[in-house]
């Protein structure tokens, strides 16, 4: 359909409280902004994003989002919710953010290296969806991380080299996905128990410090 | 001579008859190529039977006396693929309308024949490429063209300007660009003209202000024109609705606007205009609704509007205005939406605002409003949005809104308002959202309480006081209950916990003593939990590790004793843990989840020993030797049995 498939002629005699799709222009609220975008692109059987409303002059009244008392968005809680659909680079826009709690659900698509943006960022826990593609080496940006929670989905590749220099990392599970190459054994790998490397049977195994071919036939 | 004759007849005869089978074959080949395999309502498109001429018998069909179509309309069928040729065959047709299908393709050049049409109509269809507006030319009787929402692209069609009898011309919603022509002037007979929603530039042409039969103007969206308004528009005398919305215009709006006495709705939002408001525009004597929402305009609200007495909504919010609402806007016979927020008004709200008993929408948040709340603005009972957040409101909540059953939204923060909150708020039956944070109200809820659309409470850093009333189960579809940081005291009722769809609770910084409820493990759908800074004791109940979706449990500053349930190990969804400054004890297991938590998480409980520890292990055993009744009497039986034993086997020996 055209550029403006939406009626935007009943929208104008309707405009009683109504500018839904120009928000992002005329709302100036980029969080709210990046925020609808994700609800776009998911689906959502539960209506669990029902209050989603982008003519609100900020997500801070949305459920399942907690914002800080500069109404910054702290907490996205979508876990357990039904959803499908992809994740959104634009949720790297959310600078405030520190959970981002998305697991059990059935999302596809792969994970926005756009998530390396956020600098805030305590909890990614994306775990149990369907969700494919590599581990993106720009989650090694994030420095305040302490939860990466990426075990039963599809993932492929190696786990990035990046992920050792962030020393907050206490949790981390790649379990049931399709990573291969070796296991990194220094910084916060140290203390992550092997089982939650399992069931991944193209990895292969703590890296070997020292020996020349690593990842071989990983990409 | 005769043999000539006969030979016409039968050439005539064989023409009109070929003419009827004409039209018959045009359409079973119209319904051949443009339906999809599975049914589209053409059923009865069916040429057997004993009818000579029986497609005038067809759905959307509709023939004159020699059985030629003159109104053929397909709309809603389905249909996809392209539009055949064969349809110039149809020239007769006075109404073509195949709107709302899924054609796609060009329109072939053959549609010129139709010199019949009045009413052409494909909106909503994905037909694409340039649209020929050359097919026009043999069109004289053409009065409406509709070729809203589709895919045509280049320039707007201008092989149309010389029809004579055109009144509606809808072009919007395709990806036209270029500019406007100004030869669409000449198209005299125009009562309609649309073009909004393209990828329109260029100026607007002020020469569109020649069309003095124009009613309708719709110019707006996704299009970036350069320049501003033509203020030749305050000739369109006949304009009742004019739309440039969102569309990148700039400069003033022209006070030759105030001109258009028939204009009943003026949309100018979403743009960079720039200046005062015209007090011309009070010349608008029918307008009813007034947008010029989201641009830069400064200055205050003209006097001269108190004129506007038809008007119903005015919207004026994100701007750069100032000065006061003038009082003329509480007096305004018909207004019912009034949305200024975002701007620097200063003084008070109209007392007479809501006296015409007809407000449903107010929403002046974020401006510098003083004084109190008009008392009148639920006086005809249909106010549904009362919004007044982040000015300096003082006074309270005036009583007769207590009884305004209409509410669907109050949001309130971030003012200085004071007194109780009228009970009647926390009673509507329509009521999804309350929001008064940051105030200084005060006094107690009532303990009644109900309302199946609440779905939002928050009431925090206030002064309230009292308990917290057990009747907050009455609110069935409560999600976000916000209750910190007021002067609450007593239990937290178990009864909030039997909400099915609460989420978030946080009773943090108040005065509530008791122990946590254990009903609080059945209320599954709990993700964020903060009762920190209270002065709750008794254990942490194990229950709470039963729930599968929390993911922060914030209990630090209070008097909780006992140890923390080590279920909590098994929480994976919980990312956020605090309860530091209690009186805990005991170790925390090291493992599962609560490994993830610095030591931060469990500071400040003398007796406890946190996961990571190692040297407050004898810290623990002495302590629970000394805490724990059960631990020391076994010790000591202990001892006495072994006591015994050595005493058996010595005196076996």
């Amino acid at each position: 359909m055209a550029a403006a498939s939406w009626p935007w002629t009943l929208s104008a005699s309707l405009t009683v409280t109504l500018t839904v799709t120009l928000v992002s222009v005329a709302n100036g609220n980029s969080e709210g902004d990046a925020l609808y975008t994700l609800r776009k692109s998911l689906s959502d059987p539960d209506n669990v994003l029902q209050s989603w409303d982008p003519t609100l002059v900020n997500p801070c009244t949305w459920f399942h989002i907690t914002c800080n008392q500069d109404n910054h968005v702290t907490r996205v809680d979508l876990g357990n919710s039904n959803l499908s659909g992809h994740l959104v680079r634009e949720l790297g826009k959310l600078e405030h953010l520190q959970y981002l709690e998305v697991y059990k659900n059935n999302i596809q698509g792969s994970i926005p290296s756009e998530l390396g943006n956020l600098r805030n960022l305590v909890s990614l826990d994306l775990y149990n969806n369907n969700i494919s593609g590599i581990i993106p080496t720009s989650l090694g940006k994030l420095k305040s991380l302490v939860f990466l929670r990426l075990n039963g989905n599809r993932l492929t590749g190696p786990i990035p080299r990046e992920l050792v220099g962030i020393s907050s990392l206490k949790v981390v599970d790649v379990s049931n996905n399709d990573i291969c190459g070796t296991i990194p054994t220094s910084g916060p790998f140290e203390h992550v128990p092997l089982n939650n490397f399992e069931n991944n049977p193209r990895l292969e195994g703590p890296e070997l410090l020292g020996l020349a071919s690593y990842d071989t036939n990983c990409s | 001579m005769r043999i000539s004759l006969q030979l016409l007849l039968v050439l005539l005869v064989f023409a009109i008859s070929s003419a009827y089978t004409s039209d018959l074959e045009v359409l079973l080949k119209l319904k051949s190529s443009m339906t999809s395999t599975w049914d589209s309502g053409l059923k009865d498109w069916d040429p057997s039977g004993e009818s000579t001429s029986p497609h005038c018998f067809f759905s959307g069909v509709a023939c004159d006396e020699d059985k030629r179509v003159v109104s053929l309309n397909m709309s809603f069928h389905n249909l996809s693929g392209s539009v055949p040729p064969e349809i110039g065959l149809l020239n007769k047709v006075e109404n073509l309308i195949l709107a709302a299908n899924n054609l796609t393709g060009r329109i072939p050049a053959e549609m010129a024949n139709l010199t019949s049409l009045k009413i052409l109509n494909i909106s909503n269809n994905m037909f694409m490429g340039n649209f020929p507006g050359e097919i026009t030319l043999g069109m004289t009787q053409l009065e409406v063209l509709d070729i809203y929402n589709n895919n045509f692209s280049g320039l707007l069609p201008t092989g149309l300007v010389n029809l004579k009898n055109l009144k509606h011309l809808h072009l919007g919603g395709n990806f036209f660009f270029g500019r406007i022509p100004e030869s669409y002037s000449k198209i005299q007979s125009l009562e309609y003209f649309a073009c909004g929603g393209n990828e329109l530039s260029g100026k607007i042409p002020a020469s569109l202000a020649y069309l003095k039969r124009l009613k309708y103007m719709y110019l707006g969206y996704f299009n970036s024109y350069e320049g501003g308004i033509p203020p030749e528009f305050g000739s369109l005398t006949s304009l009742e609705v004019l739309d440039i919305a969102s569309c990148n215009l700039s400069g003033e709006i022209p006070a030759s606007l105030g001109h258009l006495k028939h204009l009943r709705r003026l949309y100018l939002q979403m743009n960079s205009l720039l200046g005062a408001i015209p007090h011309e525009l009070s010349g608008l004597a029918s307008l009813e609704h007034l947008d010029l929402s989201v641009n830069q305009l400064s200055g205050e609200i003209p006097g001269s509007f108190s004129k506007l007495e038809n008007v119903t909504l005015i919207h004026l919010f994100k701007n750069n205005l100032s000065g006061p609402i003038p009082q003329f806007i509480g007096d305004l016979p018909n207004l019912q939406v009034l949305h200024i927020w975002g701007n620097n008004f200063t003084s008070e709200l109209p007392a007479n605002l809501g006296r015409n008993e007809k407000v449903t929408h107010l929403d002046a948040s974020s401006n510098c409003l003083t004084g109190s709340i008009p008392q009148d603005l639920c006086k005809g009972g249909k106010l549904s949005e009362f919004i007044l957040m982040n000015n300096f409101f003082s006074g309270p909540i005036p009583e007769e809104l207590g009884y305004c059953k209409s509410l669907t939204k109050i949001r309130l923060m971030n003012n200085t308002l004071n007194g109780t909150i009228p009970a009647g708020i926390f009673n509507m039956p329509a009521l999804t959202i309350i929001e008064l944070t940051n105030n200084n109200f005060s006094g107690e809820l009532p303990s009644n309480m109900s309302g199946n659309a609440l779905e939002r409470l928050d009431l925090s850093r206030n002064g309230i006081t009292g308990r917290i009333p057990p009747a907050f189960d009455n609110f069935l579809n409560l999600k976000n209950l916000l209750l910190d940081g007021n002067r609450f005291y007593g239990k937290i009722s178990e009864e909030i916990f039997r909400l099915k769809f609460l989420s978030g609770i946080n009773l943090s910084t108040n005065n509530l003593s008791g122990a946590i409820p254990t009903s609080i493990s059945s209320c599954t759908s709990l993700t964020s939990i903060d009762f920190s800074r209270n002065s709750l004791d008794g254990e942490i109940p194990s229950g709470i590790a039963s729930l599968k979706n929390l993911g922060m449990l914030d209990v630090s500053q209070n008097h909780f004793s006992g140890q923390v349930p080590s279920e909590i190990q098994y929480m994976s969804s919980l990312v956020e843990l605090d309860v530091s400054n209690n009186n805990l004890s005991g170790k925390i297991p090291a493992s599962g989840q609560l490994l993830a938590f610095d030591d931060s998480s469990f500071s400040g409980n003398p007796n406890l020993c946190p996961p990571h520890n190692m040297s407050c292990q004898s810290l623990v055993n002495s302590a629970q030797a000394s805490s724990s009744h059960g631990y020391k009497c076994w010790h000591s039986i202990r001892k006495l049995l072994v006591s015994i034993i050595t005493l058996c086997l010595l005196s076996i020996y």
